[in-house]
């Protein structure tokens, strides 16, 4: 069975403009990543153990966890979404399983990372590398274990911090000759590397700008356009939601535990989503849907009476 | 356990205990280090956030439990779990109430809704029988190995049956062994008074979004619900809708500086890499880190540079 959305994927990096693909790790963040527009998403590692374990990302989030949340998500959108798949999980034979597993899942494509195993968040300190030629052999695995011949393989070095970017685009170029579609430098520093990169390695790249709207200490902010400018194909901003769901938390506990000794509730639709935008956001009407097309009359009658027929209690 | 009696005692105490909804590690991690002493894992947030699907039951109680496991991991402080129906029914509330005990929650709330259930504040809703309900609660004391383990009994029958019912069902599930009792989508101050008066164990109040108006409960303070007599207050939604509005801003920052080709920096509406690794535990890695790997494993991940993983 093939996946349309891995066609989708490929028409879109085959369009000659960057592929704007911000980072997700939940079905809120996926669901709004589609609705607000965007033509894909990128399921960020990072976000995943950090939200569904509650744990760093430093390689404590396993496979099939992986897979399965992957397999969630993808289902809950229609716009083709890649994923991490970390260091592929093992050798290059795990690599194999890995590949087929997450093609099931439904996404469109992995990044598979050249980290030594426990690996850790690409902007981190403390990275190690496989040998160069060991990752090339996890990447030709990876790309001969694909069924559908469009799901892409996106080889991210982790070697910037460790060997320089010569050093980052050697391996790069062996990573392409070993069948990569894409290739992606983590945690590179400028405008200068992106351009001295994309200028060698002579296939498509990404590139994780992190944050997106926020500075930070490792890769440079650069905007959208600037990037096209420079070559790349695909830019993922991994760390962008998560830190924005954290801002918005944070701020509501904030008003909310300095407002609980009050005598009266504060009332800040300014700082929360509505019921209606979250239950239109999460398919609620798929629901109502549902129930009117497939539920007996007598079921429908008990649930609602002679109510409307819809879920959601609106304001 | 250590966190199910230290529940019970917050409970128990004069003060009303509030407990923010959590959904994730994210929100599970700000609720501890905000101070607060307890959570309450929402089950409608888990289905959206962690399956990226509406809470009408799509979740079943493996999905439940692999996240709830989690977050009881990652917290000091006692998380009372949603487990919606149990599941099924007394039979597989049993094993229901023994598979969160051991997940490491400190309490766990069980509905009397029809299967499958749908969110508290929506239309549609049924209930099973009263008789019934109060079985599944006798099955779920009964099953718990720690007796201080916190059994949540909820009625969703006031839109159904209306007050007289819910009264009648929380004294039955009271007798049936229940620890707290709770009215979902309650509609007036009235009704609340009238619970507190008319239920012999700790009540609970579900206040939707704590800092935002719904349609359903009228927004009252945690001050205003401990005047009324009320025991427990949760907020489930507090989170999920503030993750979404933080998201939703970033996202409409990112799409401003996609049409004008400019940088946007905005650390208003980020939290910035830091705060993001301190709360999700790195301080802790490196310490295990420095604890337990050995010098030549230090050296090679960090050579010259300060051994620790935040950079």
């Amino acid at each position: 069975m093939s996946n349309p959305k891995i066609q989708q994927m490929r028409a879109l990096l085959a369009s000659g403009r960057i592929v704007v693909s911000p980072g997700v790790y939940d079905g809120y963040s996926a669901r709004l990543v589609e609705k607000l527009g965007f033509p894909a998403a990128s399921m960020t590692g990072a976000g995943l153990a950090n939200s569904r374990l509650s744990a760093p990302d430093i390689g404590i989030l396993s496979l099939t966890e992986n897979v399965e949340a992957c397999r969630w998500i993808s289902r809950s959108i229609s716009i083709p979404m890649m994923a991490d798949a970390d260091t592929g999980y093992g050798n290059a034979v795990t690599v194999h399983h890995s590949v087929q597993f997450f093609e099931d899942a439904g996404v469109v494509g992995i990044n598979i990372e050249d980290q030594v195993s426990p690996k850790r968040c690409g902007h981190m300190r403390g990275k190690e590398l496989i040998d160069a030629r060991e990752a090339a052999k996890k990447i030709e695995a990876a790309v001969k274990a694909k069924r559908d011949p469009g799901f892409i393989i996106n080889a991210r070095t982790d070697a910037i911090a460790v060997e320089g970017i010569d050093g980052a685009i050697r391996r790069a170029r062996m990573y392409v000759a070993a069948g990569a579609d894409m290739v992606y430098p983590d945690a590179i520093a400028s405008e200068e590397q992106i351009k001295r990169f994309v200028d060698a390695v002579g296939a498509p790249v990404s590139i994780n700008m992190g944050f997106g709207i926020r500075s930070r200490p490792t890769t440079q902010l650069l905007s959208v356009r600037r990037l096209q400018e420079l070559g790349v194909a695909r830019a993922s901003y991994a760390r962008m939601l998560t830190a924005a769901a954290i801002m918005g938390m944070r701020r509501a506990l904030e008003v909310f535990r300095d407002t609980a000794d009050k005598p009266d509730a504060p009332d800040r639709p300014d700082m929360l989503a509505s019921i209606e935008d979250i239950t239109d956001l999460m398919g609620y009407g798929l629901i109502d849907q549902l129930e009117a097309e497939f539920l007996l009359p007598e079921e429908v009658e008990r649930k609602y009476g002679s109510g409307e027929r819809s879920f959601v209690v609106r304001s | 356990m250590v966190k199910a009696q230290r529940l019970r005692e917050l409970i128990a105490a004069p003060e009303i205990l509030v407990m923010p909804g959590v959904f994730d590690g994210f929100s599970a991690r700000l609720t501890e280090t905000s101070g607060f002493a307890a959570g309450f894992i929402s089950g409608a947030g888990i289905s959206e956030a962690s399956l990226g699907w509406a809470d009408v039951g799509v979740m079943g109680l493996e999905e439940n439990l692999r996240v709830v496991r989690a977050l009881a991991a990652c917290c000091k402080v006692p998380l009372m779990a949603d487990a919606d129906t149990g599941y099924g029914n007394a039979v597989n509330v049993h094993f229901t109430v023994r598979g969160f005990e051991n997940a490491g929650l400190a309490g766990v709330m069980i509905e009397d809704q029809l299967w499958p259930k749908r969110c508290g504040h929506m239309k549609g809703k049924e209930v099973i029988t009263a008789e019934e309900g109060a079985q599944k609660i006798r099955a779920a004391a009964e099953a718990r190995i720690d007796p201080d383990f916190i059994i949540m009994s909820r009625t969703d029958a006031l839109a159904t049956h209306g007050l007289d019912e819910v009264i009648r069902r929380l004294n039955m599930y009271s007798e049936a062994g229940a620890d707290l009792l709770f009215a979902d989508a309650v509609l007036t101050v009235d009704h609340i008074s009238t619970l507190v008066r008319n239920v012999p164990k700790p009540l609970c109040i579900n206040m939707g979004f704590g800092i935002q108006q719904r349609s359903t409960t009228p927004l009252l303070s945690a001050r205003q619900l401990q005047d009324l007599g009320v025991d427990v207050v949760i907020y489930p939604r507090l989170l999920t809708a503030a993750a979404v509005r933080g998201m939703k801003n970033a996202i409409a920052a990112l799409q401003d500086s996609l049409r004008s080709g400019q940088v946007v920096n905005r650390p208003d509406l980020l939290v910035p890499f830091e705060e993001l690794n301190d709360l999700v535990g790195m301080a802790e890695l490196d310490a295990l880190e420095q604890r337990y790997l050995t010098a030549e494993q230090l050296r090679q991940k960090y050579r010259n540079s300060p051994a620790a993983a935040t950079a």
